[in-house]
């Protein structure tokens, strides 16, 4: 483009074509959702378009001006779409959060652009890596700093560990289609934008330290969910934990970006399939919801609605990770690649983490099948085009297991997609010093 | 006084700018209108280092930085005065300790 | 687009100013912390909202100070003529009562002492770096070292002072010219504060009937008349 801000590469092309597949099925789902709910909401499409325009060029921006204005404009139009339903307090309640959490880490954000400018005169990535590989020593401190501002601004739309503050709350609050859009568009288009321009910049001034961020997310999507008993907000901090799993591969090393993409795509569709069963309106005797709301209205269900219940079990399971359903590919290539990079201190985190989410999975199972029923309830009619996609998701997630091979391929070819910059630069410096 | 000293300076006038924002919304939380204007002080804080570096370099980009900026502190505006007003029609208050009615986002309160 | 950046932005001016620019830097960066510190500590919203215009006056002072008059201008346009303004209307608007200061803070202490480290950090890293001449960068305050006479400023070109462009002009290829794409993104966020606003605002009928004009305007107005038609009929005659 004009002034050469945006690269569009295979990788990039790649990474939104997954961001518009699936934000196709999410509109899908939630225009489905939106009539039985009783939600009129004319701007929602216009909003979810403007948000997704910019996350598509925020996958292929490699400047910081650009990511900054990509990242505004989506997050605006999130901030919308958080308190879409006017008339309730928590709807609002979860915009007024998002909307103040992110403005103040768009300004750490804008704080760290600032600084690297400042030192650097530089806002484009690559030109920064170039500068970093060939300048010998450490980085000034206020390019240290600036690079760590924006990476915690980066993390904190991504609401890794020390940065989730708000991610319970915005969740539970905001509508459940607009729950969806929040929990996994975002993330595709920002874990995008750290893998093609970003990460060389951490890696070279802080190398592996995501590690700890991603020990963090584990424990923390590992215990506070165990508390919880309504749905949405034990998504909301099981996400965190899968948060922890995701940067797993970051802090590993370039050739674990395959896992990286794998764990990401699984994840998506298991997302897909629990929040389409989480839009099917529900009711209580007396009274009629939009969705279930907490973990006791499954009670039951395995008498009252069969399917819904092996669906939950088809998701629960994945998002566990746990053998005959997909999640299990997805975790087994993160330890795998983990284990080879020798973070055996952060796979043992990853196990236990896993163990212990499998728990509070497992309960609402148990809550579905076993338990004696105390409180009646049951699923009501589900729109057509969500019953669909569900059953989609679900049967995607029973076969990737055992016929896993074109993902795994697709996602390799990502991770070396990815990586075509690397050995381009390492001549390029070998050019640089040779007449030196 | 060397031009050393002018440089550290320069970008001391906005850093404490900054952190004053920064501190003042997490401090002094008092309302949302005076998070908001905190955050303006932050976004104004940022700008006048864009515009000093960019003035110091000699460059132009950082310029183009602060009308991004500037934009998007007139959005960011607009909606936050949004929010203000749709939260005083419904619970006719912005008392920031008030927005809390789903628990849990602070810890510290619960203890 | 390399030789846009490479050409000087013409900050001439500058050079002549010396010691009555760093007394006036001083006064306006201090000026703007005290009424940074006067916002955060006013006890009613709407002094806040006029010590945050000081602040911006204080700022577009300082960006005088640096020759970027557009800027001034637009931060006396842009900040204090709309958004300050709008400030205002909300706050008189809603009625905020003057709340107590610091009424609310438990727990906030750990984030702000953070915080506070995080500057102290930054300023000594700032203050003690052990290069100062990059090559990258040139002087903010060019020393005048010669005598009265002043060797070492610039000699004007004419020829190169005729053929350069202003830095306002340089702006403006920068913005419509280079990186154009980043304009259209920019009028699209105000695109999504504009429907923000209003959509969030607009007072709704709240029993409003769900209306799917898809259905309505498809239904098979010939078998809803002849309906209505028939039980009428059927009402008349018996």
């Amino acid at each position: 483009m004009a002034g050469g801000v945006f690269l569009r590469d295979g990788y990039s092309i790649q990474m939104e074509s997954l961001l518009w597949i699936f934000a196709t099925a999410v509109l899908a789902m939630s225009l489905s959702w939106q009539t039985p709910a009783g939600i009129v909401s004319p701007e929602f499409v216009s909003l979810t378009l403007l948000a997704l325009l910019g996350q598509h060029l925020l996958i292929s921006a490699t400047d910081l001006m650009a990511m900054y204005v990509c990242l505004e404009l989506q997050s605006f139009a999130i901030v919308v779409l958080c308190s879409m339903d006017y008339r309730s307090a928590y709807s609002l309640e979860a915009g007024i959060k998002y909307f103040l959490l992110s403005a103040f880490s768009s300004c750490l954000l804008l704080l760290g652009i600032g600084l690297i400018y400042w030192e650097t005169g530089l806002t484009q990535c690559h030109h920064l890596v170039e500068l970093l590989r060939t300048t010998s020593g450490e980085p000034s401190a206020g390019l240290w700093l600036g690079i760590w501002l924006v990476s915690m601004g980066l993390l904190w739309k991504l609401s890794a560990a020390p940065l989730h503050l708000w991610v319970a709350d915005v969740y539970m609050g905001a509508v459940s289609c607009v729950t969806l859009f929040l929990s996994t568009l975002p993330k595709i288009a920002l874990l995008g934008f750290w893998v093609h321009t970003w990460h060389p910049l951490w890696q070279s001034t802080f190398g592996s330290g995501l590690a700890v961020f991603s020990a963090l997310s584990l424990m923390v999507g590992a215990l506070a969910p165990m508390a919880q008993t309504h749905l949405k907000r034990l998504l909301a901090l099981s996400s965190v934990g899968h948060m922890g799993f995701l940067l797993m591969p970051l802090s590993a090393g370039h050739e674990a970006f395959a896992a990286l993409w794998t764990y990401l795509a699984i994840y998506l569709v298991t997302n897909l399939a629990m929040w389409g069963l989480l839009m099917w309106p529900f009711g209580r005797p007396g009274q009629s919801f939009a969705g279930p709301q907490y973990i006791w209205d499954f009670s039951a269900l395995n008498q009252t609605s069969p399917a819904a219940a092996t669906a939950w079990t088809g998701a629960l399971l994945s998002l566990a990770g746990l053998p005959p359903v997909a999640g299990f590919l997805g975790k087994l290539g993160l330890f795998w690649w983990a284990l080879n990079s020798h973070l055996y201190s952060l796979v043992g985190i990853a196990l236990v983490a896993t163990l212990l989410s499998t728990v509070y999975y497992l309960r609402v199972l148990k809550v579905a099948y076993v338990e004696n029923p105390e409180n009646w309830g049951s699923y009501g009619e589900i729109p057509p085009v969500s019953a669909y996609l569900v059953a989609l998701s679900w049967g995607f997630l029973v076969v990737l297991l055992w016929h896993g091979a074109p993902l795994v391929l697709f996602s390799h070819w990502l991770a070396l997609a990815s990586s075509v910059f690397q050995p381009f630069n390492e001549i390029r410096r070998c050019f640089m010093r040779g007449p030196l | 006084m060397s031009v050393f000293f002018f440089k550290g300076v320069a970008l001391f006038t906005p850093l404490v700018l900054f952190v004053m924002g920064a501190m003042g919304t997490f401090l002094n939380r008092r309302n949302l209108i005076i998070m908001l204007l905190c955050i303006e002080l932050m976004l104004l804080a940022a700008n006048l280092v864009f515009l000093t570096a960019s003035v110091a370099l000699d460059d132009i980009n950082g310029q183009l930085l602060a009308l991004w900026v500037m934009t998007a502190a007139a959005a960011e505006t607009a909606l936050g005065l949004a929010l203000c007003v749709l939260h005083y029609r419904l619970r006719a208050t912005l008392d920031v300790e008030l927005i809390n009615l789903m628990k849990g986002s602070q810890q510290n309160h619960a203890s | 687009m390399t030789s846009l950046v490479l050409r000087p932005l013409c900050f001439n001016s500058l050079h002549k100013k010396g010691l009555l620019m760093t007394s006036m830097f001083f006064l306006l960066s201090t000026g703007a912390w005290m009424s940074a510190a006067l916002v955060l500590r006013s006890k009613n919203p709407v002094h806040s909202v006029f010590y945050l215009v000081l602040t911006f006056l204080h700022a577009s002072g300082l960006l005088v100070l640096l020759g970027l008059e557009f800027f001034a201008l637009l931060l006396l346009l842009v900040y204090i003529g709309a958004l300050a303004i709008m400030f205002l209307f909300v706050v008189m608007l809603l009625d905020i009562p003057a709340t107590e200061l610091m009424a609310h803070q438990r727990g906030a202490y750990p984030v702000a002492g953070l915080l506070f480290v995080t500057l102290v950090i930054s300023l000594v890293g700032l203050l003690w770096q052990p290069v100062e001449t990059s090559p990258l960068v040139t002087p903010l305050w060019p020393v005048v070292q010669g005598g009265p006479l002043g060797l070492e400023f610039p000699e004007t070109s004419w020829q190169t002072a005729a053929m350069s462009h202003s830095a306002l002009a340089q702006l403006g290829v920068a913005l419509y010219g280079v990186h154009v794409d980043l304009l259209l993104l920019a009028s699209l966020l105000l695109l999504v504060a504009m429907i923000g606003a209003v959509a969030l605002t607009l007072t709704r009928r709240v029993h409003a009937p769900l209306h799917d004009v898809f259905a309505q305007q498809s239904v098979d107005y010939q078998k809803v008349v002849s309906l209505v038609q028939q039980s009428t009929q059927a009402k008349t005659f018996t």
